[in-house]
């Protein structure tokens, strides 16, 4: 991994924004962003599955309202975190609470994947509170906040 | 300034400085609830603007989703004051924080113009992407702008602190 790591910082691209005083914080602020859009709308379905939120519309107009904001935030996430691990390879690479962030997001995306499934069969007006709501809210949450902890911690340890 | 000062030397602010965990600790949780704002305040102003949710009354939306805006901007400004404490002198010589705090006073007036004001007829914006009025639109627009800058700010301030360069 080391290796790879000092490899990746000599490619030209890693230089390029090593040498750049505003590509990391500007790609963290993007990164950042995105958090904020899944965030939001992970909790908002979960608050919808719970009850708690949405009580004049369906469970399948939020699932669909949301599916495609998450999925894009993801993807913004994947991208301008790639561009991080390039820009500054040993820092990421080499670290423990960056390979935790790694173990927690396959996890939020496992955990994403199976609610989605399970609310993908929902029709627009139908009322649904599964027993499944409660621990797939909490699921989701934690580790999502864990992806976020172990993320800001990767610049103190 | 003797007042910052003096915030500096308060029992709390030592634990701020002093504590291994104390900062990081109180920075994740702002890092959390800051995306949360951002997040839940652009669900409303989407809606406004007519890009997402447009099947669903404003109202209805706006109460659900205001409510998870103001939980999380208490805890963002609780957290935020616990780490301007630790070094009040060197914050408020810092451009990006002197900008973040103008900025975020400015999305506050938007915000009151928007729910005070405009907002009188919201129990007739009903589902549909022009059911806002284009005054509520033009405050949507401008809160998404100003926060998204904030968080601009917010993460320039990290990297302007210090003289090596805290990421």
């Amino acid at each position: 991994m080391e290796n790879f790591a000092i490899s990746l910082s000599e490619t030209a691209l890693s230089q390029m924004i090593q040498n750049s005083t505003w590509i990391i914080p500007a790609v963290q602020s993007v990164h950042i962003l995105a958090i904020g859009v899944l965030f939001s709308s992970v909790l908002y379905l979960d608050l919808h599955l719970l009850g708690i939120v949405g009580r004049d519309s369906s469970l399948a107009h939020t699932r669909d309202r949301f599916r495609g904001w998450v999925i894009g935030a993801l993807i913004v996430l994947v991208a301008t975190g790639t561009l991080l691990i390039i820009g500054e390879p040993a820092r990421q690479l080499l670290s423990a609470p960056f390979w935790t962030k790694i173990v927690f997001l396959i996890g939020l995306v496992y955990t994403l994947v199976w609610g989605f499934r399970r609310l993908a069969p929902l029709e627009a007006g139908a009322a649904f509170s599964p027993a499944w709501a409660r621990p797939y809210a909490f699921a989701s949450l934690f580790l999502l906040a864990g992806i976020v902890t172990a993320g800001r911690l990767i610049a103190y340890v | 300034m003797w007042f910052l000062e003096w915030l500096e030397t308060t029992s709390l602010a030592v634990w701020m400085q002093s504590s291994a965990y104390a900062f990081p600790a109180v920075e994740v949780i702002h890092v959390l609830a800051i995306t949360l704002v951002f997040g839940t305040i652009a669900i409303v102003d989407l809606r406004i603007l007519g890009l997402a949710g447009v099947e669903r009354a404003y109202a209805p939306l706006a109460d659900d989703t205001l409510r998870i805006v103001w939980i999380s901007f208490v805890v963002a400004v609780v957290t935020g004051l616990l780490m301007f404490i630790s070094q009040p002198v060197t914050y408020v010589n810092n451009s990006f924080f002197i900008a973040k705090i103008v900025l975020i006073a400015l999305a506050g007036v938007n915000m009151s113009v928007m729910e005070f004001v405009i907002s009188r007829t919201r129990d007739t914006w009903g589902p549909g992407a022009n059911s806002v009025p284009v005054a509520g639109r033009v405050c949507g627009a401008i809160s998404l702008t100003l926060w998204t800058v904030i968080i601009f700010c917010g993460r320039w301030i990290g990297f302007t602190m210090f003289q090596i360069p805290n990421f």
